[in-house]
């Protein structure tokens, strides 16, 4: 059973239809991106699954569970926000800009939510806390508050703080687009650590060379819609489409595939 | 000379307990003001238009008034619609500035919620929180930091506009000012005398409102 089910997925503001008719699966331990340019509703997508953003239409299933929708007495009702809560819990959201807690130290930052959403008792929660941080290389940071951190450092806070949660899933929103260039490094190799280890990751993202190596699949969307799914192989290098090959063009060449082959 | 110091100093016993009645009158009608404002916010906040509309009102009401007005409607109306509402001048001077206080301070609230990122916001529901927990672990603390300079402010104001519920004869400082100056006939050193009493309140809670500002609020 794959661990996330998006069947029909609708979202439209006001009468502008952002996400049109999206279906995909993602298997445990795989890693997906997503990619394609601006505007094509590759945020909306990710904020539909956990429901940050409510779709207008179609089924989101985590682990085989429909998400968002409640069945009382053979018709629909939306999930109350204490069982959507719950829900959410189970699937990791790193956002573009970090939304880290501003009041809080990185350690703090990590071990809130297993705190107050696991129930587990403060001693426990920071001990997690510390270890996530080691994990993205932050140790010695944990009393830093956000403002005392680099962008890079706040993004792997980020992550750290989405795996004390021991998630089912992790959803990147372009994880490393707010940074400069010379601190993405450091977050893609978290991230690369995180595909090593199993982790289950939906990655939208503009970095096409990390997108090529790490992820087992490639999902290709414009104007809404998935254009293209398949390995990232087929999907960059042998049957590109015109709009594909138009995309790789127009982003900067240090980040576009190089002519060969991926390893 | 000598003379007016023997004034000051024969003065100075009755405006000390005076000024104390003024400090408890501040106080508890900020205290009073604090909670109430935490349901007109969460009404002035909430999903349902009527709730929002009644929240919307109340502000407007409390706010547009002059306190002198509310005071004169809880001491001198009330008593008269109910008989039984026997409350004493310093009771109703107390009830009359938390009610308008609230209208202020619930924006002041609601000004610091709204100011808090959304993204942490986001951040906070992504997690699992629940909405209550996010506000009481997220939104509420930085809502409050943000809220801090506005509400000292508010403090400050609220400790001299006591001095409004002497017309209703509350036994505050500028009362007392007031018996001291007809009985003594020396109404220029009696209000200069009062002046320093106000200053003597006032700065140290400009101060502490300062010094709080720059002061991050911890978990
Ligand atoms: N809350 C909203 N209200 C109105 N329009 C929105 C909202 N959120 C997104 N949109 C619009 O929906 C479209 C798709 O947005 P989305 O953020 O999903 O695109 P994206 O593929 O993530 O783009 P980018 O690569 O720039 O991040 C855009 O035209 C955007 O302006
Ligand atoms: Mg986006």
């Amino acid at each position: 059973m794959p661990i996330l089910s998006v069947r029909g997925l609708q979202k439209s503001f006001g009468n502008f239809n952002v996400v049109r008719d999206v279906s995909f699966e993602v298997e445990r331990g795989q890693k997906v991106a997503i990619i394609g340019p601006s505007g094509s509703g590759k945020t909306t997508v990710l904020r539909c699954i956990n429901f940050l953003e409510r779709p207008n239409g179609g089924v989101i299933e985590i682990d085989g569970e429909r998400f968002g929708v409640r069945m009382t007495g053979g018709s629909e009702r939306f999930e109350s926000d204490a069982s959507l809560a719950k829900k959410r819990a189970d699937i990791g959201f790193v956002f573009q800009r970090f939304n880290l807690f501003s009041h809080l130290t990185a350690l703090d930052n990590v071990a809130l939510a297993p705190r107050l959403v696991r129930k587990m008792p403060r001693e426990q929660a920071l001990e997690i806390g510390r270890r996530m941080l080691a994990r993205v290389g932050l140790s010695g940071k944990e009393n830093n508050y956000p403002d005392a951190l680099s962008g890079g450092q706040q993004q792997r806070v980020a992550i750290a703080r989405v795996l004390a949660m021991q998630p089912k899933l992790i959803l990147f929103d372009e994880p490393t687009s707010a940074l400069d260039p010379e601190l993405v490094g450091e977050v893609l190799a978290v991230m690369r650590d995180l595909a090593n280890e199993g982790m289950t990751m939906l990655v939208v993202t503009h970095e096409i060379r990390f997108a090529a190596e790490v992820a087992d699949r490639i999902i290709f969307m414009d104007g809404g819609q998935i254009v293209a799914d398949g390995p990232p192989r087929q999907v960059l290098y042998d049957q590109p489409t015109d709009r594909m090959k138009q995309f790789l063009r127009s982003l900067s060449s240090d980040n576009a595939p190089t002519a060969g082959a991926p390893s | 000379m000598t003379d007016l110091l023997a004034r000051f100093a024969s003065w100075t016993p009755e405006l000390i307990t005076a000024a104390g009645q003024t400090l408890y009158l501040t106080l508890a009608a900020f205290a009073g003001a604090a909670v109430l404002a935490i349901p007109i916010c969460a009404m002035k906040m909430s999903k349902s238009a009527s709730m929002r509309g009644f929240a919307t009102s109340y502000i407007e009401v409390a706010r547009g008034l002059p306190v002198l007005v509310i005071l004169f409607i809880i001491y001198f109306g009330l008593p008269d619609v109910i008989p039984s509402f026997r409350w004493n001048s310093m009771s109703c001077a107390i009830l009359g500035f938390a009610l308008q206080g609230s209208a202020l301070l619930a924006e002041i609230y609601r000004a610091g919620i709204n100011a808090v990122e959304r993204g942490e916001k986001e951040a906070s529901v992504a997690l699992g929180l629940t909405p209550l927990q996010a506000l009481v672990h997220v939104t509420g603390p930085q809502a409050f930091r943000i809220g801090l300079p506005p509400m000292g402010n508010y403090l400050v104001g609220l400790l001299k506009d006591t001095s409004i519920a002497s017309i209703i004869a509350a036994p505050e400082l500028m009362l007392r000012a007031k018996d001291l100056s007809s009985s003594s006939f020396m109404p220029m050193p009696v209000y200069i005398y009062v002046s320093l009493f106000y200053l003597i309140l006032s700065l140290p809670l400009s101060q502490l409102t300062r010094m709080l500002e720059n002061k991050r609020v911890r978990q």
